[in-house]
């Protein structure tokens, strides 16, 4: 079965001028080789800290950002091929949310005309009312009273179901859905998460969900990639995420993320990293992730680590020294080892 | 150390009089960590300000309650008096590190500022103190990097120099607005290891305020749960995320996703909106949101009331009654 989405080889570099007279270039290089693969109707949760290149990721897969080298298949087919026709229709597939909700709606535009204008955009004017209507009930607010409010009018939660309706007005296959609640406040966070996974269920949506925290893409994505610096550290099955961690990286992301328990919060013991991310202009050597990894070694200088299944569970993980699975008898109650 | 009785903070704007404190009580001991939760909007980061007398006036009003800091009335005092208790006694540490330092003048020089300007010390001995608070801090190469400016820092870095500048007097008492939500989480996990050792090293009672449950149950010996105003619930850690009695703390630990394996399916969101501040409905300001709500409940406001030893909550229901309520309602939701 081909993949929803299948991207491949993907780098996107931005070039930076210095030096005095602006001539010399150098690379930020967002994205450094990216390979993933999304099959329909699934979820696949990317996480990572800001600078890793998640949002240039999802920039590129809804074709707002040219990539400098692979490629980005839908439907087995490019994007870098495809006639403007072609593309035109692979747009309308491929829709996204954005963060915030404040600044991604036109504050002098009615709620329902900002639903209506993709509708506009591609000429499906018939019972354009009635429609935009539907998808306002669809997501949860109100046809008749909401329709003509402006955005400052309503709520961060309401305006990101505005924008969520805005993204379905195409029936899309594919929704990218760039830190969609990580604007919002927690009671509202779960109104929104149980929206998209009802939207999901009842519209048979795939989703790419670019998440920074931790416990959103657990519990919504069935497949996770953990990115770092540009590179996909490690890629896991639902579930195995949590039991299975085998890089280096993602045991301290876990380990990190707070848990609102405060017996277990106090018996844990964290992986606090050194440092901070380094420059993507300037990566280091070998293993992005050497500079802070507390079990570096001379060949993790040296050496790149592909992608591919290691360890114990056989999950893809980019690393040599994978740790193995970890259930330490003494600590069966700590989540990160359940 | 810190007392503060049945405080009244209104904003007057032209709205209305937003009533962002409603009514507030409660302490800080020497040496303790206190966690303010709440969402946006609840009033926390306005009852923070409050304690240094920090918000703007106007529109702040002060119409009812008071502060005592050691002792003295803080809603009282004059400018040079405040002067002397911000920074000294008590330091403040904000959300966004970026926009609280100056961006076109050197790490150092502000540091060195700030400690001058509560300590006469010369130049000299201003600038090793300085030095020495960005090593406590945990920035490498302090000496070096005192000639940095701003924006060649990171974030985590940037809220270090802050966290040092407000250690820059020995404050007894810091408080934290936000301190973390700006920071991704291998730094948060730093910046609160940081603000752990600070108070084992220097004994300063910390008072963290965040919408993030896991950082106080990380952080906190005792907890105030912020709703509309008022203090709804509050304990030790233990007391809030344990033996929950109050709708809507319980709503709010339901509604946050937690990593576990086996964990809910589906979360249990909050229905609504948080009320309007400026014209507060009667009866309980969580009513039209809580699951448990009753006839009554339109009707009283309930007073935050002990239940055991430290814990309070303000609901009608006794913690029998709500604990009953909630199995029920566990039951049906899981079924």
């Amino acid at each position: 079965m081909s993949a929803l989405l299948d991207i491949k080889g993907l780098h996107v570099h931005f070039p930076v001028k210095k030096g005095l007279l602006q001539r010399e270039k150098s690379y930020v290089k967002a994205l450094n080789g990216i390979d993933l693969q999304v099959q329909k109707g699934e979820t696949l949760g990317i996480v990572g800290e800001s600078g890793c290149g998640k949002s240039t990721l999802a920039r590129s897969i809804v074709g707002l950002q040219q990539p400098t080298a692979g490629e980005i298949l839908f439907h087995g087919k490019d994007y870098a091929d495809a006639s403007a026709k072609e593309l035109h229709d692979m747009r309308r597939n491929v829709q996204m949310i954005f963060q915030d909700p404040y600044t991604s709606l036109n504050p002098r535009m009615k709620i329902g005309d900002s639903i209506a204008a993709p509708l506009k955009a591609y000429k499906k004017t018939e019972r354009l009312e009635s429609r935009v209507k539907e998808l306002l009930e669809l997501v949860g607010l109100n046809p008749d009273t909401h329709y003509d409010k402006l955005p400052h009018e309503f709520s961060g939660g309401q305006r990101q179901r505005v924008g969520i309706a805005r993204a379905l007005a195409l029936e899309p296959e594919l929704l990218i859905c760039d830190e969609p609640v990580s604007a919002l406040d927690v009671s509202v966070q779960a109104q929104v998460i149980n929206l998209l996974q009802d939207l999901q269920k009842q519209l048979g949506l795939t989703y790419v969900f670019i998440a920074h925290d931790l416990s959103v893409i657990n519990h919504l994505a069935d497949r996770v990639a953990v990115m770092y610096l540009g590179k996909v550290m490690e890629k896991s099955e639902k579930g195995a995420f949590y039991t299975k961690v085998q890089h280096p990286y993602t045991q301290s992301l876990l380990s990190a993320v707070p848990v609102p328990d405060p017996l277990l919060e106090r018996g844990r013991e964290r992986i606090v990293l050194k440092g901070e991310l380094p420059s993507p202009a300037n990566p280091p050597s070998g293993c992005v992730f050497h500079t802070r990894c507390p079990m570096a070694t001379e060949r993790c200088k040296n050496e790149v680590p592909a992608l591919e299944p290691r360890g114990l569970s056989g999950q893809e993980v980019a690393c040599f020294y994978p740790l193995v699975e970890k259930q330490p008898a003494d600590a069966p109650k700590d989540p990160l080892y359940v | 150390m810190l007392q503060v009785e049945n405080l009244h903070v209104h904003l007057d704007t032209p709205g209305g009089l937003v009533k962002a404190v409603d009514g507030v009580s409660f302490s800080i001991q020497k040496g303790e960590t206190i966690g303010i939760v709440g969402e946006s909007g609840s009033g926390k980061s306005v009852l923070a300000h409050s304690l240094m007398k920090l918000n703007p006036e106007p529109p702040a009003l002060y119409p009812q309650g008071t502060i005592h800091f050691e002792g003295q009335p803080v809603l009282e005092m004059g400018k040079t008096e405040l002067r002397k208790l911000r920074g000294n006694d008590i330091a403040m540490i904000f959300q966004d590190p970026m926009s609280s330092l100056n961006p076109v003048s050197r790490i150092g020089k502000q540091l060195i500022e700030a400690i001058q300007a509560h300590q006469k010390r010369p130049k000299q001995q201003a600038r090793e103190k300085a030095i020495e608070l960005l090593e406590d801090v945990g920035i490498a190469d302090a000496k070096a990097r005192m000639n940095s400016y701003p924006h060649q820092f990171s974030g985590g870095m940037r809220q270090r120099v802050l966290i040092a500048m407000a250690l820059a007097s020995n404050p007894k008492l810091l408080i934290a607005d936000e301190p973390t939500t700006a920071l991704d989480v291998t730094i948060q996990a730093q910046v609160l290891d940081l603000l752990k050792g600070i108070q084992e090293k220097y004994g300063t009672a910390i008072l963290v305020i965040t919408h993030d449950l896991g950082v106080v149950a990380h952080l906190a010996d005792r907890i105030l749960v912020m709703y509309a105003g008022k203090i709804v619930e509050s304990g030790s850690a233990e007391d809030i995320f344990y033996r929950t009695s109050m709708p809507y703390t319980w709503s709010l630990l339901r509604s946050v996703p937690v990593i576990r394996e086996g964990g809910p399916e589906r979360l249990i969101p909050i229905d609504g909106q948080p009320p309007s501040l400026i014209d507060r409905p009667a009866g309980c300001a969580f009513e039209p949101r809580c699951p448990f709500a009753r006839d009554a409940c339109r009707q009283v406001d309930p007073p935050l009331e002990h239940r055991e030893s430290n814990h309070s909550a303000a609901c009608i229901l006794s913690s029998n009654e709500f604990e009953e309520q909630k199995k029920q309602l566990e039951g049906v939701l899981t079924t």
